[in-house]
């Protein structure tokens, strides 16, 4: 309803303006004038106001500066042409200027269907590919274990079985992921925080992704004394599981991870630190939106990063990377505060 | 014993380890590489028997892998891709890849596919049959004779060229733009409706039952093997 009122208040001005011209003789150059709150209205508010406007303008016109003042009549036949045609113009105009406004807000339509479209499919092409690959490396274990002729020594059965846990356990990773983004993505995430231990979660974490990171070892550095930090612990893991995750997919076997825990004024902060090529600066906050790889073509379905940060922030922290000292490498940072601590 | 020399090029370590102990435990000696850069010097230096090669590479793609393998040799190449890939699929096929299996795979299947590689490139060295046979057919290529149990079967000069090419690459996925190409030119890529209906044809006059092809397969999405005997 405001857009009908407003259409109504720029004829007000306008027929003020118009009020205001000394010669008012020059009767096509004010019927112009009125083109301008019609126009705004077409483009502004859509149709209806714009017709508004213009049956506004040719009346309150006629009311006030059309002999004899105060009436709808008009005396003069040379007037009475004008009125018409101005409103004649004033409708054709409120039309095609609405009729682009549409036309503007389809296309904006348009743009922003395709654009999501894009994103689901990349998404889908990302998800499938991440499912995909600890599946191959399953089935082809199990059926290389089924194989009835081939000779598998011992050694050989227990490494297919092992990548079948292994790779069991990337896909439970993996969709736990899908789940925490989904959550995250619809804002239910519920946060119920407890006095956790980190030094404790930490070396879990670390213990549980051993096989994951393979021949990389982790350098632990963490504080003899450290108070208990109010948070969610099943989520915290999730972070730090996802930021290894990560640094072991980014850096070559062999390769050093520096986990450090340390305590500042009124935060924790953990670190995860690699000795890989690092992210370049550009990338740096990209990386940490949904579907982002950055610039490398590592695999990945670009959502550990996301859901780090949606967890971190949902605790009230924050999380960033920068280069690791030295190595040059990607050193991720997150802290949580310690507000409530003792609760 | 040590069999024939396989190169294994993926980039997930965990497929590699997989597929290093089967294709062990069945015999083959087995090489890795994990990025398209590493594969092409490994074959330069030692080129292997067989070639399977992941598509999705860190560095440079499958595609042109295959592409820039197929300038100097004609080691067999399977592909191993994710559904996600078959565009992909399609153009390392064009670029000369043998075969393809796709993601999650059994290890017997890609097994006999090896095997029909290995086999087919061990023939290519011998000198060209004049006669190709196939279940019950037989294809004369000096005289583009064309029989079935014996008895003369007649084709048009295009089901002629389609049957020649697919027997050709015997055992080998032939997709729908190598076909047009060979067989009607360039420019007729995308002809495929009209393949088909060759294809319809041909096995109509070659297999025993039109509807269950076994001579003429197809791939979906991708093109027709020759059944390899």
């Amino acid at each position: 309803m405001s857009r009908y009122l407003e259409a109504s208040l720029a004829v007000g001005v306008t027929l003020f303006a118009v009020g205001q011209i000394e010669s008012r003789a020059a009767l096509p150059t004010a019927l112009l004038l009125y083109l301008l709150p019609v126009v705004l209205a077409a483009t502004q508010w859509g149709r209806g106001p714009a017709v508004l406007a213009s049956v506004l303008s040719v009346l309150g016109h006629d009311l006030f500066f059309v002999q004899p003042v105060g009436t709808l009549s008009v005396a003069r036949a040379d007037e009475a042409v004008g009125l018409v045609l101005l409103l004649f113009v004033a409708i054709v105009t409120a039309q095609l200027a609405s009729a682009a406004r549409r036309a503007g807000e389809k296309e904006q339509e348009a743009a922003i269907a395709r654009r999501s479209d894009e994103m689901k499919t990349a998404l889908l092409r990302a998800v499938s590919h991440d499912l995909r690959t600890p599946l191959a490396s399953i089935k082809a274990s199990a059926s290389g274990l089924r194989q009835p002729d081939a000779a598998y020594t011992a050694e050989d059965r227990a490494e297919l079985l092992a990548a079948i846990e292994e790779e069991s356990d990337r896909l439970d990773r993996l969709v736990g992921n899908l789940l925490e983004a989904s959550r995250l993505e619809a804002g239910a995430v519920t946060l119920h925080k407890d006095p956790q231990d980190l030094r404790e979660l930490v070396r879990a974490v670390v213990a549980r992704l051993q096989p994951m990171l393979a021949e990389r070892s982790v350098r632990l550095s963490i504080p003899d004394e450290l108070p208990l930090i109010p948070c969610n612990y099943a989520q915290i893991d999730h972070v730090l599981t996802n930021l290894l995750e990560n640094a072991a997919r980014h850096t070559p076997p062999g390769t050093a991870i520096d986990l450090s825990l340390e305590l500042r004024s009124d935060h924790v902060r953990v670190q995860v630190a690699d000795a890989g090529a690092g992210v370049p600066p550009a990338d740096r906050e990209r990386i940490f939106l949904p579907f982002e790889r950055g610039s490398t073509r590592v695999g990945g379905s670009g959502l550990g990063l996301a859901i780090a940060r949606g967890l971190v922030q949902a605790h009230g922290g924050r999380v960033w990377v920068d280069d690791t000292p030295g190595s040059g490498g990607a050193r991720f940072t997150f802290t949580l505060p310690l507000d409530g601590v003792g609760e | 014993m040590t069999g024939p020399r396989v190169l294994v090029v993926d980039d997930e370590p965990q497929i590699r380890r997989s597929l290093r102990v089967a294709l062990r435990a069945n015999g083959y000696e087995v090489e890795e590489a994990a990025t398209g850069g590493a594969a092409l010097d490994q074959v330069a230096t030692r080129p292997p028997a067989l070639i399977i090669l992941d598509l999705s590479l860190p560095d440079v793609d499958g595609v042109e892998v295959c592409r820039r393998l197929r300038e100097w040799t004609q080691v067999p190449v399977i592909i191993l891709s994710a559904n996600s890939e078959d565009e992909a699929k399609v153009r390392a096929l064009d670029e000369g890849a043998d075969d393809y299996v796709t993601k999650p795979f059994s290890v017997t299947e890609l097994l006999a596919r090896m095997r029909v590689a290995v086999r087919r490139a061990a023939r290519a060295t011998e000198p060209a049959a004049v006669v190709i046979r196939a279940a019950e057919i037989e294809i004369d290529l000096s005289r583009r004779l064309v029989s079935r149990g014996g008895e003369e079967v007649h084709l048009t000069p295009t089901e002629y060229g389609v049957l020649r090419y697919l027997a050709d690459h015997a055992g080998r996925v032939v997709t729908h733009g190598q076909l047009l190409r060979s067989v009607m030119g360039p420019g007729y890529e995308d002809a495929v409706g009209s393949l088909r209906v060759y294809v319809a044809s041909l096995r109509k006059k070659l297999e025993a039952d039109p509807a269950t092809p076994h001579l003429i397969t197809t791939e979906p999405g991708v093109g027709y093997r020759f059944r390899a005997d």
